[in-house]
């Protein structure tokens, strides 16, 4: 066990490097003078001195390299262009919003889906199953802002019971602000959720039809009692590996999700610092992202060994 | 994994027939891709002509689907919207089919150091979501049609990737591999004869599934600003443009909503039944 | 009374009839076998009784358990009789427990479902079963899961969990059939211990007369979903009267009629020397006219003018012990090591290499049968690929006609698999199911392209088919289209095409029903005589490599421990390994001996020790 997590966390630190090297090398050095790029074409000379100047763009594209990633790693994040303010300051607020989007849409996705899926497996093919199939079905087609839109329609504009966007801010209560979160939540969760619980059904009837299950029955076990204690654990193991994978979703999602409603979030602030050019907050959030994807990933194969004890001793 | 019939066409044919949900996919699918074709010759009106004097104009029999509020005609635009988006996941699945699927097939034939760099290649590839893949090219590409294929054609390489090295490596260490070694034929010749031929019916799935999450990303990229950029249609853009007409002209949002829905749930379907009437060993297991 | 008896069983699946009135009743105490070959219904019988039928199957009849109809119960009745006064026992160890759970908790769980008892009661009560079955707590700790355990561990875990509560009846599925020969007899000797000491009956169902004649009181015999026949177990073998059981028995105790070759045959083999070249041609021509000669509409010979390996005339190397036998060794292994890395044991230490085949040597002559024997596990199939040039030796060398492999050129390496084929185990698994027979077959000439042309490739073809007793006309069907049997004479006619001098069968008949092992076993000695083929017959079966072979070595844990003619190694075994597979290999004449020295209802003394593992 120490061996295989050693062996994974060194493969993680090695992909985290080489994303970094990928993300500056794209964004930073391919398309051209950064400063440039952030100012425009038209920009005056002396202007684009004075910026490459302040963000130490003058150096060597290797030195810069090192900088960044000497910053990120002990939070620094750069200053931001735009706001003239520490990125890292600035994402930390943008968290806050982020964060708790994504797990509680992460948590109704779960909560929805593993039930959901539970019941169309154990109802195979009866009519449970095949409303339920039918629903996923339509829920795996709708687009999530999409969706959104819809939910503001019904939940905002015409029955007035949720806010139809903006965050007040933590600092307003509990309640008031995770109000605003509750439509953004459902809208990433429920296309989610309808993956998932389809990935759930197939890997119970997969679980169902196991030799043990045969045995568990042959033990006395009633249909239920096999599902509860032996098929359902078993069954868990891919809706993990898919949990995993749409993690990237999630992010991808939160980063639309938030314009829609117009929360204050890490999408909003990179789609900002898009149109105003802002490369160093970009880059940053482009980083921040994918790093918690390959953490994540990492995360859900730690938890692959917790439930699988024939992992537990690989090397 | 493979499908253990042999390909019989004719009894194919009559399954596919007797096959609901498969019949309902191809219809779908064929529909839009015949308004994306048609769209190329007529269209009702020009989609990109502005006419503020007929603005928010309800469904008429001049406007079937009434006009936004630029006085542009909705069904028109529908259907130019088709073409981007078809384009755009067509091309985006090419370039996964393309590249990921003789990646994946490389790997698992040399296995070693290669397949396991390609395979780690793989998973590095598949930490960045399209989304970020398009922000991050954007500067390369600048927005439009092409960056959002290049974005959503890169996620895919792993995808496909992934699909055929876990198929084929199965492939690899069943007997019929093995005679074909003992034979003396190398792995280049075992892969074109025996190993690409038992997988295609899984690649063929993949790919209407990538097609229907290509059409889901477009829209979702060109309704960020990261996809197709103005004049030209796209159901993404004509849903960030409604948004805010929320209140005041629902039916905006629902129509290129809807077409994105019908569109992916068409190919879905599709992908479904082709699964099941090509590959008999999972549609039991369903 | 019977403790159990099935009346007039008719069971369908979707319509489809499966079970056609089958009836058949086990005493109290006593051991019923059920024989039949696959698709006979004999499994679908022990499920109804279960009443864990698969979907869409409904039954009509009676099962009586001790005078109650199991039909007409209710799931939730049968939930409570399931496991308490039925239990069941598995094919399959391998895939029967629940591999996330320990072998405690589950066994356990048959306490706690019945009695309803506490968690450390009913733990506590698992250990004491596990013991009964020859696994202590003190060595196998409650808290072990299952892949900790080997497949014969595993299956005394599932038997645990079916003796638990002393169950009435006790239901036995091929429970021996996955297993190597060595655990077989152990599991059988437990489960013979295990009813005897609690006066339980048992339905053991197999399709291996061997087992029935060792185990079973009396026997019912099942085809297409009907009783055949049914009596006492000394009646029975005595003096069958269904033409189907005297077929089954013949099948089981089959021996080839081999017709022994005593010099190679006159025809050139591939990678063989030609008469005239060389020093091999002095014996072929000393014993020409001897051999069959074989139809020339079969394999049209192709002459010497294409003398493979040209110009290496020179003296092949004397056998290296000095064995006995016809011609120069076609191959032969030389202390053949093959490794595999294991798991490392800490962070800091190298990983444990594991040998699969450990310092192997042998040697097979043209003509010439020889056996390669052992349990699963021990290397045989590690070997065989090495053998064929699919793997490198890690240490050692393969020849092949007195070269090693390891300094082939390409073309070296074409005449060598020109002159060595193979047929494997699995006739599902060695056809690409989406090529035709024909194209299947001449998978090999890709060994011959650019000598052979569209006509002559299709003569081949035929010719093949012909010899394996196929229609020409086969060559236009798909893999699916045949049967089991049938793909695997495909699978030999695939090997014959080249027309090698040694074919390497790795487990030809392990995969098929004891009729059909039976045609396949008498085709490879016919076709043997016929071309003077050389055979490597690699298997665990030892009834079958006493048929066919010559020559056997035996082989364990990646050694070869003994080696020998057949007939002396199998009368007079040195080692003692050897010997415990064959005591503990099932053996129908042997079995029926032992029956015929003790009564037919004796039972072992009640109060015997169980011996456990």
């Amino acid at each position: 066990m120490l061996v295989y997590l050693a062996k994974r966390l060194a493969s993680l630190a090695a992909t985290l490097v080489i994303a970094s090297l990928v993300i500056f090398a794209v964004m930073e050095v391919l398309p051209g003078d950064p400063a440039e790029i952030m100012l425009g074409t038209n920009a005056r000379p002396d202007t684009l001195a004075a910026l490459r100047a302040d963000f130490g763009l003058d150096r060597p594209a290797p030195e810069r390299y090192a900088a960044w990633v000497a910053g990120f790693v002990q939070g620094d994040l750069g200053r931001s262009y735009t706001y003239s303010v520490p990125v890292g300051e600035l994402v930390a607020q943008r968290l806050w919003v982020s964060l708790p989007l994504a797990a509680i849409s992460l948590l109704l996705t779960v909560l929805i889906a593993v039930p959901v899926g539970a019941l169309a497996a154990t109802r195979r093919n009866g009519p449970a199953d095949v409303g339920i199939m039918a629903a996923t079905q339509v829920g795996i087609a709708v687009p999530n802002f999409w969706f959104a839109m819809l939910l503001v329609f019904v939940f905002a504009v015409s029955l007035r019971l949720l806010p139809a966007g903006g965050f007040p801010g933590w600092g307003a209560g509990l309640w008031p602000a995770g109000r605003s979160l509750i439509l953004p939540a459902v809208a990433l969760a429920l296309p989610q959720a309808s993956i998932l619980a389809r990935v759930m059904r197939s890997s119970l009837i997969d679980a169902l039809g196991e030799d043990y299950v045969r045995t568990a029955r042959a033990k006395g076990l009633s249909r239920s009692e096999v599902v509860r204690r032996h098929a359902l654990r078993n069954a868990l193991i891919p809706v993990l590996t898919i949990m995993g994978l749409q993690f990237s979703f999630l992010l991808a999602g939160t980063i639309i999700i938030e314009n829609v409603f117009f929360l204050p979030g890490l999408g909003r602030l990179v789609f900002q610092a898009i149109t105003q050019r802002d490369l160093i907050v970009v880059k940053s959030i482009v980083m921040l992202l994918v790093a918690s994807v390959v953490i994540v990933n990492f995360l859900v194969e730690v938890a692959y060994a917790a439930v699988d004890p024939r992992l537990r001793r690989r090397a | 994994m493979s499908a253990t019939m042999a390909p019989g066409r004719r009894r194919l044919a009559i399954r596919a027939l007797g096959h609901p949900s498969f019949l309902l996919g191809a219809a779908i699918s064929l529909v839009v891709a015949a308004m994306a074709l048609l769209s190329f010759v007529w269209t009702p009106h020009d989609p990109t002509v502005l006419d503020i004097a007929r603005k928010l104009q309800p469904p008429s029999a001049t406007h079937w689907l009434g006009t936004d509020q630029y006085g542009r005609d909705v069904l028109s635009m529908i259907m130019h919207g088709a073409v981007t988006s078809m384009a755009v996941s067509f091309v985006a699945v090419g370039i996964g089919l393309g590249l990921g699927v003789p990646l994946g097939l490389l790997a698992a034939a040399q296995r070693g150091l290669v397949g396991e760099a390609v395979m780690r290649a793989n998973d590095f590839v598949f930490a960045f979501p399209a989304l970020i893949i398009a922000i991050m090219l954007r500067d390369i590409f600048g927005p439009g049609a092409v960056n959002a294929m290049v974005a959503i054609g890169i996620f895919n390489v792993p995808v496909f990737a992934r699909l055929a090295y876990g198929a084929a490596l199965p492939l690899w260490t069943r007997e019929f591999v093995m005679a074909a070694r003992v034979a003396g034929k190398g792995g280049g010749l075992i892969t074109l004869e025996h190993i690409l031929p038992n997988m295609l019916s899984l690649v063929i799935v993949q790919a209407t599934i990538q097609l229907s999450l290509g059409v889901l990303a477009e829209a979702a990229l060109s309704y960020v600003g990261l996809g197709v950029q103005p004049p030209a249609p796209s159901w993404g853009r004509m849903l960030n443009e409604a948004q805010t007409l929320m209140a005041l002209a629902p039916r905006l949002a629902l129509v290129p909503g809807l077409a994105i829905v019908v569109t992916v749930m068409g190919l879905n379907l599709l992908g479904d039944g082709l699964r099941d009437l090509l590959d008999p060993r999972l549609a039991r297991e369903r | 009374m019977a403790m159990f008896s099935v009346e007039g069983l008719d069971l369908s699946i979707y319509g489809l009839p499966i079970l056609k009135g089958v009836s058949l009743s086990v005493g109290e105490g006593e051991i019923l076998g059920l024989v039949g070959e696959s698709g006979s219904g004999k499994s679908m019988t022990a499920l109804a009784a279960m009443q864990l039928m698969p979907r869409g199957a409904s039954a009509t009849g009676r099962i009586l358990l001790d005078g109650e109809d199991l039909l007409s119960k209710s799931e939730v009745q049968m939930c409570a009789l399931r496991g308490r006064d039925i239990g069941m026992i598995f094919q399959e160890p391998m895939t029967a427990l629940n591999p996330l759970k320990t072998i405690g908790a589950q066994v356990a769980e048959c306490f706690a479902q019945h009695l309803g008892a506490r968690r450390a009661e009913c733990m506590a009560w698992a250990g004491q079963a596990l013991e009964r079955v020859g696994l202590p707590p003190s060595r196998f700790p409650l808290d072990r899961y299952p892949h900790e355990l080997s497949g014969g561990q595993r299956q005394r875990v599932v038997i645990a969990m079916a003796v638990a509560l002393k169950p009435k009846l006790i239901i036995a599925d091929e429970p021996t059939t996955a297993l190597d020969v060595t655990t077989q007899a152990q599991i059988l000797e437990l489960m013979r211990e295990l009813v005897a000491e609690e006066g339980t009956s048992l339905l053991i169902i197999t399709h291996d007369l061997a087992v029935v004649a060792e185990m079973a009181d009396r026997v019912t015999v099942m085809r297409y979903g009907e009783v055949v026949e049914e009596g006492t177990t000394a009646a029975f073998f005595s003096g069958m009267r269904h033409p189907y059981s005297k077929a089954l028995l013949e099948a089981s105790t089959h021996v080839p009629a081999r017709r022994k070759l005593t010099a190679p045959p006159i025809l050139p083999r591939e990678g063989e020397v030609a008469p005239h070249s060389g020093d091999g041609g002095g014996d072929a021509a000393a014993v020409e006219g001897t051999a069959p000669s074989p139809d020339p509409t079969r394999l049209a010979p192709r002459g010497a003018s294409h003398p493979p390996l040209k110009g290496r005339d020179q003296p092949y190397p004397s056998p290296s012990r000095g064995e006995e036998g016809p011609g120069t060794p076609i191959l032969v292994a030389q202390s053949v090591v093959r490794e595999y890395r294991g798991r490392r044991r800490s962070l800091f230490s190298a990983p444990e290499k594991r040998r699969a085949v450990d310092a192997v040597s042998l040697a097979v002559r043209p003509g010439e049968s020889v056996g390669l024997v052992g349990e699963s596990g021990c290397g045989k199939s590690t070997l065989a690929r090495t053998l064929m040039a699919l793997e490198p030796p890690q240490g050692g060398a393969v020849l092949f006609r007195g070269r090693s492999l390891a300094g082939f050129s390409a073309a070296d390496l074409t005449a060598m698999r020109r002159a060595v084929q193979v047929v494997f185990q699995d006739p599902y698994g060695s056809f690409d199911p989406r090529h035709k027979a024909g194209r299947l077959v001449a998978e090999p000439l890709h060994l011959l392209r650019g000598e052979i042309d569209a006509a002559e490739r299709n003569r081949r073809i035929a010719a093949v088919l012909r010899d394996v007793g196929l229609k020409p006309e086969d060559a236009d069907k798909y893999p699916h289209e045949f049967s089991g049997g049938q793909r695997q004479r495909l699978a030999i006619a695939r090997a014959l095409i080249t027309r090698p001098s040694l074919i390497i069968l790795d487990e030809p008949v392990s995969a098929l029903d004891v009729s059909i092992r039976a045609q396949v076993l008498d085709l490879l000695a016919d076709l043997q005589a016929e071309h003077g083929l050389a055979y490597l017959f690699i298997s665990h079966d030892l009834t079958v490599v006493r048929a066919i072979t010559d020559r056997v070595l035996v082989m364990r844990a990646g050694r070869i421990v003994e080696e020998g003619p057949t007939a002396e190694v199998f009368a007079a075994p040195r080692h003692a390994y050897t010997r415990e597979l064959l005591a503990a290999a099932p053996d129908l004449s042997r079995a029926l001996a032992a029956r015929a020295m003790r009564p037919a209802w004796e039972s072992p003394a009640a109060g015997e020790v169980p011996s456990g593992g």
